[in-house]
């Protein structure tokens, strides 16, 4: 009897031990990759799986971000023509709209990239729930690249500014904005990725440049959308390079772009204050490479060097000249366009401030009076010829311009003008406006005057045009043109 | 100041052209990866499925960590916190911070000036005669950009061997922009590794992580082209995921065991560092021919190859001479292939190869290595790159047609140039079977192509099925035999006795008469492209 009992118990006692076993383990384990739970989880440390019953996570109900970006449509309302797309094609070309993406800051204010809003005057708000509202301009900063724009939309929530601002090398941010390609849907959309770098500077988009470099290939239109942290919080607004209808956001696949809180709340304030005159000195600086180094004899601790300076500035009054470096201003060093240029937003008009400079192995000090910055800031026509050619010109009597100088690699240089070249007729972008290429009117230009009259009819508000016709001792003939996008000048 | 045409189309046009200038680069890149040539060869390391090197922190206990977001103490296996659910394998936190930025100063830039060979050093003297009026061609100085990551010992930069190619001088740029000059220690253009020697102080190497999964980070120099202009952006930081392991078929190097991660990276990443989450090395980024797609070469490879180029060892590498690859198209048709086995195709066999001299043909499924199953190419590679040159037989198990067939191959040392059939290679480049025509009207007669890759290269190049080669440099071909003999003969600077052994940018043109169906001949001209460009994965 025993033995047939025996073996009976044993088995009931081992299949309640199992079924218990069972149950503890149950409670025990994740419910979705079966990893043991750690005493009183709230998470499952091997998948991140919200454990049911768990402690849970103290989380405040969250405003969607996304009901705080709307889609900006800033249609041009008149015909842009661009000597470039004349050259290109034949004739000017329309610009019809542009599409970016905004996001409020303040109860019916809106801010956008300025590039968006550029030549622009009639500017609409469509929400993604499909209102349009009309919008007014309340300012531009073409420096830094933020423009400020009110409408009637008092019910989109403002967005959070991150206040410690700058994100950490690695976080995880997230691009909110209205893709404006029609196959992209136009729809609110966001785009993630990781913080690539800080302080990204001279990339030729805006004159003032400091900015987050993320790893996301933004879409078209995301231009002036912002860039939040995983709270949230906005941490900076995605910018893009602008012109007429061409929107590059990022200088290349997996780059992309946006300017800092930072500095975006610095340019809000600036539009909200009026936006008062900004100090400028007329100079036009690059940064000391081997080059010109080498050149003009700068010593290691020089970062940067004048270039150029605009006739009749501050800089040309206190004899700044081609090829200084710049040492210090104001006691302060300097390292880069970014740390000049938060040096004179932080400047008065007609404070006068210490610069420190060196020429030929000298170091100079000298003191600089700041005046207010122009919108658009000219070189002479020869240094326009000189900058955007590599050329050189010279009267010869009052028949001629001779052509003095030819810098290697140049656009003269390849146009295979060369010295000794005689300059006989310019064709201005003013002339080319209405033509085509073959039938616009080549002007003679004999001298410096024929010139400075042809050049002014170069430019345009957006861009700079001018075409050079040289005739070799020989009897050869070279065709030159010159042509730039004109944005704000990162000139100080 | 930019300049750039003003309207939309001028500017999807100018996107084009930047996209064109940039497969334009990266052909030339695959051009200039001719100069190194394969002089070198040695096993890949490690078996796939040896223990994993723990790598990360090297000799230290691993210590807790606390939750960046939360403070908890937290055990560190977790991959997430217990308390807020936070992922612990992401980058952030203070002391990941500080590995970070140390790794991100270890990380170079490499600017390699480099000149072409002239035309007449790489084509046959008539090719030369008859071509150099109308190729552009630019001889001379030349600079390319990339990223080299500091491996294995103080002073041992990794980058690809395609960037060191051609090299004249080598110089390598820290992230605070100090410049270094640097020598070219070794190049194996069969793996796609190059190492570099300078003594930059203050970096350290960066420790090789074990079978890397989840997310990696990138770390490189990204450099954008602009019209003219190139743009130097300062070390960069990408985010991304594996989603691929033992990858291969992406003919950035002949041996592929390749990591494959999302990210999108711009120029100038090649030869940068791929890092998990702990900060150790899971790769060195080999290429990215498109968005989202990246292939590294995994840190575990990476060891012994760097190794032995540092020391300039000869790399000893097992050659049997098959062409791996999976099936495709044209395989699946001119093999009759239904039903595709996960096992690597043989898809051509190198001539005088010890594959060749035994019981092999193209259209063999390898099925096993030594008894060892192999499913892809990558592992069928490495079960085969571990056998010893001139050592015991390796068995290799095939199927072929439905039965499983054994032969053994005892392999040689791998050659420094491995030259296909002509034939062979044209049919790999153009990715379509070449079939002898030799019955019917002569002017029917010729190699018919057929089986175009829907996508391929042929397709690109305007290859149609149907269409006839009829002749080949004036003289008429029917035969695949003529055609290898025909292009042997005329370049002898590649097949002859006399050929250089690969370590100079050969290449052969081919003027192929081309009759497609109801239309007239056109005649085109092809270059030869293998064996340094294309790298054909033969094992």
């Amino acid at each position: 009897m025993m033995r047939r009992v025996v073996p009976v118990v044993l088995s009931a006692v081992l299949l309640v031990l199992l079924l218990l076993a069972a149950a503890v383990a149950d409670e025990n384990v994740c419910p979705k990759c079966g990893a043991p739970l750690e005493p009183g989880a709230a998470f499952c440390t091997r998948c991140g799986t919200k454990i049911e019953g768990g402690p849970a996570r103290p989380a405040a109900p969250r405003e969607d971000i996304r009901r705080s970006v709307v889609q900006v449509v800033a249609a041009h309302d008149q015909e842009l023509t661009s000597t470039l797309g004349a050259i290109e094609f034949g004739s000017a070309v329309k610009i019809d709209s542009i599409l970016g993406s905004v996001f409020a800051v303040a109860p019916g204010e809106f801010v956008t990239d300025s590039g968006v809003l550029t030549g622009s005057r009639n500017v609409t708000l469509r929400t993604a729930d499909g209102r349009s509202v009309p919008a007014r301009i309340v300012g531009i900063d073409p420096m830094i690249g933020i423009g400020l724009l009110s409408a009637d939309l008092l019910d989109v929530p403002v967005v959070k500014l991150r206040a410690g601002g700058l994100p950490r090398l690695g976080e995880g941010l997230t691009a909110i904005g209205f893709p404006s390609q029609r196959r992209a849907g136009q729809t609110l959309t966001t785009t993630a990725g990781i913080v690539s770098g800080l302080h990204r500077a001279e990339l030729g988009v805006h004159p003032i440049e400091d900015y987050i470099q993320t790893d996301a290939s933004l879409p078209d239109g995301f231009a002036g959308g912002p860039v939040v942290d995983a709270e949230d919080r906005v941490v900076g607004m995605s910018t893009a390079w602008v012109f007429g209808e061409i929107v590059v956001l990022g200088p290349g696949p997996g780059i992309g772009i946006s300017v800092p809180v930072g500095w975006m709340q610095r340019s809000l304030d600036w539009i909200r204050a009026g936006r008062p005159p900004r100090a400028w000195i007329g100079a036009y600086t690059l940064p000391a490479n081997p080059e010109n180094r080498a050149l003009y004899g700068l010593p290691e601790n020089v970062r940067r060097v004048i270039e150029q300076v605009f006739p009749g500035t501050p800089a040309a009054e206190a004899g700044l000249k081609t090829g200084d470096g710049i040492v210090s201003l104001q006691g302060e060093e300097v390292s880069s366009l970014t740390g000049l240029h938060d040096r004179l937003l932080r400047t008065k008009v007609g404070e006068r401030l210490d610069l420190v400079i060196t020429r030929r192995g000298r170091t100079m000090p000298m003191q600089i009076t700041p005046v207010a910055r122009p919108d658009r800031a000219r070189f002479t026509s020869l240094d326009t010829l000189r900058f955007y050619g590599g050329l050189e010109l010279a009267p010869q009597g009052d028949k001629a311009l001779v052509v003095r100088r030819v810098l290697p690699g140049s656009a003269a240089a390849e146009a295979k003008v060369a010295v000794g070249d005689e300059l006989q007729s310019v064709l201005s972008k003013k002339d080319l406006e209405h033509a085509n290429r073959d039938n616009a009117r080549w002007r003679q230009a004999r001298t410096s005057e024929d010139l400075d009259r042809l050049m002014e009819m170069a430019y345009s508000d957006f861009d700079f045009f001018v075409g050079l016709k040289f005739k070799s001792r020989g009897g050869a003939r070279h065709d030159l043109y010159l042509s730039a996008i004109l944005g704000p000048s990162s000139a100080l | 100041m930019r300049s750039g045409p003003s309207s939309s189309d001028a500017g999807r046009r100018e996107r084009a052209v930047r996209h064109a200038a940039r497969r334009v680069l990266r052909t030339g890149a695959l051009f200039l990866a001719l100069a190194a040539g394969l002089s070198s060869a040695a096993p890949l390391p490690g078996d796939a499925d040896s223990p994993a090197q723990d790598a990360h922190s090297p000799g230290t206990p691993q210590r807790p960590r606390t939750c960046p977001r939360c403070g908890y103490l937290c055990d560190p296996a977790w991959h997430f916190c217990v308390r807020c659910g936070w992922d612990m394998q992401s980058l952030i936190g203070k002391a990941a911070g500080d590995r970070l930025d140390a790794l991100m100063r270890a990380v170079v830039r490499v600017v390699v000036v480099k000149t072409a060979p002239k035309l007449q050093q790489i084509l046959s003297p008539k090719d030369y005669k008859s071509v150099r009026h109308y190729v552009t061609w630019n001889p001379g100085h030349r600079k390319a950009f990339a990223s080299a990551v500091p491996f294995l010992e103080p002073g041992l930069f990794v980058t690809t061997a395609r960037t060191l190619a051609w090299s004249d001088s080598v110089q390598v740029v820290t992230s605070n922009n100090m410049e270094y000059a640097a020598t070219v220690l070794g190049v194996d253009l069969a793996s796609g590794i190059g190492v570099v020697k300078a003594d930059v102080p203050g970096i350290e190497p960066i420790a090789p992580a074990g079978d890397a999964a989840g997310a990696v980070w990138a770390i490189c120099f990204p450099v954008v082209f602009e019209n003219d202009l190139v743009r130097y952006l300062p070390v960069s930081l990408h985010g991304g995921k594996v989603t691929g392991t033992r990858e291969s078929g992406t003919y950035m190097a002949s041996l592929e065991n390749l990591l494959r991660s999302n990210h999108t990276i711009p120029d100038g990443c090649l030869g940068g560092a791929l890092i998990d989450s702990r900060g150790a090395l899971a790769g060195m980024i080999l290429g990215s021919p498109d968005a989202g797609i990246t292939f590294a070469v995994p840190a575990r490879d990476l060891a012994s190859i760097v190794g032995s180029l540092a020391r300039k060892e000869p790399l000893q590498r097992p050659y049997f001479g098959m062409g791996l690859v999976t099936e495709d198209d044209r395989r699946r048709a001119r093999f009759g292939l239904n039903d595709a086995p996960a096992h690597p195709l043989v898809g051509f066999l190198a001539p005088s190869s010890p594959a060749a001299a035994a019981d092999m043909r193209p259209g063999d499924f390898l099925v096993a290595v030594g008894g060892d199953d192999v499913a892809t190419v990558a592992a069928a590679g490495t079960r085969l790159l571990s056998a010893t040159p001139g050592g015991p037989p390796v068995v290799l198990t095939l199927l072929r047609a439905g039965h499983q067939v054994q032969t053994s191959i005892t392999p040689t040392v791998r050659p420094a140039r491995i030259l296909l059939d002509p034939a062979d290679e044209l049919q790999e480049a153009l990715e379509a079977n070449l079939i002898e025509v030799s019955t019917g009207p002569t002017s029917r007669q010729g190699l018919k192509v057929a089986n175009v890759v829907r996508g391929g290269r042929g397709e690109d190049d305007e290859f149609k099925d149907g269409d006839l080669i009829v002749s080949v440099n004036g003289k008429g071909v029917r035969r695949l035999e003529t055609f290898n003999q025909i292009v042997r003969s005329e370049n002898p600077h590649i097949f002859g006795n006399a050929a250089s052994d690969g370590d100079t940018f050969d290449m052969y043109r081919l003027s192929l008469e081309v009759r497609a169906q109801g239309e007239t001949k056109d005649v085109r001209g092809y270059f030869s492209r293998f064996p340094g460009i294309l790298a054909p994965p033969v094992y």
